[in-house]
């Protein structure tokens, strides 16, 4: 088929398609986007205001509860999400999809890969590494004895048995590690997709 | 928040959703998608058209949303419809039918090309100057007339079978 023809054909589609009858503007509008970005933005913002609450509020514990270093510290920890947070959510605002294609769909890319960084990076904190540290911690102090509290000189011994002693290092061990791979896998399961299809369109139009 | 278009966004929306429609039928599997596609688009192109600097044409504008929406919204095609848009009833009663079968090959032809390809194709297929591709597509007049070349031998072959 000649090239002349293929444009010929196009002009001749266009002019016979009628698919766009019944398009109400002022309700396309106010429809609710399905853009991965705004859904991002959505989940930033709710995560951006949990993080000032919880964090205001362990600053003002702290200050009241441990005196001013550890409140002056919980406050420097809650700037930091402050301005992290801010920083992705206008990055976001500012993006504009009149953008030339090859710049803006990096531009998505880059974003989504950074995005699932930051994911995968809060749920290895949050649910291996604290917990690591935190049952490391109690095991130290378990068998040192130090530090010894007031509360817990007073606190009836307990001590495992050796089946129960192997279910919670199991449970304490494994159960953290099967969460982090499982929210890692879904996390992976709803953007990889897409930022693959994205780096192969960005190829596409270099190559 | 309630947007609301003023008269002059409404006109203009009217006055190029063809091009919106074609663009979104060769990215959408279906009408549904389709309806989103176009929807997403028009949303784009109202948040856009606030910070609209004449900086680039009105087209060249139009072509880079419509585009750069469908192709962060395309997903695989799991449900392999070649003629999304093209059923019988898109068409006015007196067409030829051997007329609807070209058209319906070329777009079939089309939605068998990778994303990327299908963007170069429907630029050249709206008789974009290569100058006003690279600018929609932000590559080079060169890498244009490469990829056009390449792009038309893959439709003659894949419609000639």
């Amino acid at each position: 088929m000649a090239e002349l023809d293929l444009k010929g054909l196009w002009k001749k589609g266009e002019s016979s398609l009628s698919d766009s009858e019944g398009f109400d503007l002022d309700k396309s509008i106010q429809s609710k986007s399905k853009d991965v970005l705004q859904k991002i933005k959505f989940i930033l913002t709710i995560e951006f205001w949990l993080n000032n609450v919880i964090t205001t509020s362990c600053s003002v514990f702290y200050y009241i509860e441990f005196g001013p270093f550890w409140g002056i510290f919980t406050g420097i920890v809650f700037l930091i999400y402050f301005f992290y947070y801010s920083f992705l959510i206008n990055a976001i605002k500012k993006f504009d999809y009149a953008g030339e294609v090859k710049n803006s769909l990096k531009k998505i890319y880059n974003y989504l890969r950074f995005y699932v960084l930051h994911y995968k990076v809060v749920l290895w904190i949050c649910f291996l590494i604290i917990p690591y540290v935190a049952f490391g911690y109690g095991f130290f102090i378990g068998y040192s004895g130090e530090p010894n509290p007031e509360w817990a000189q007073n606190t009836p011994q307990f001590e495992f048995t050796k089946s129960q002693a192997y279910i919670a290092l199991g449970i304490i061990i494994v159960l953290p590690l099967l969460i982090t791979l499982g929210c890692n896998y879904l996390i992976s399961l709803i953007y990889d997709r897409k930022i693959k299809k994205l780096k192969a369109i960005v190829n596409g139009l270099d190559n | 928040m309630v947007m609301n278009p003023d008269s002059f966004f409404k006109d203009f929306v009217e006055e190029n959703k063809g091009i919106i429609y074609k663009i979104c039928r060769v990215y959408a599997n279906d009408r549904e998608e389709l309806q989103d596609f176009v929807q997403e688009v028009t949303i784009q192109l109202w948040k856009s058209s606030q910070n609209f600097e004449n900086r680039s044409k009105l087209s060249t504008w139009v072509y880079r949303v419509t585009l750069n929406v469908c192709l962060t919204l395309s997903r695989k095609n799991k449900r392999r419809v070649d003629t999304v848009g093209l059923l019988s009833t898109d068409y006015i009663d007196d067409t030829d039918n051997t007329e609807q079968e070209q058209i319906s090959a070329l777009y079939a032809a089309i939605r068998k090309l990778n994303d990327a390809d299908k963007a170069i194709t429907l630029l050249y297929l709206e008789d974009k100057s290569y100058q006003e591709i690279a600018d929609i597509l932000g590559i080079t007049v060169s890498n244009v007339g490469v990829k056009i070349t390449r792009v038309k031998s893959k439709l003659n072959d894949i419609i000639n079978g």
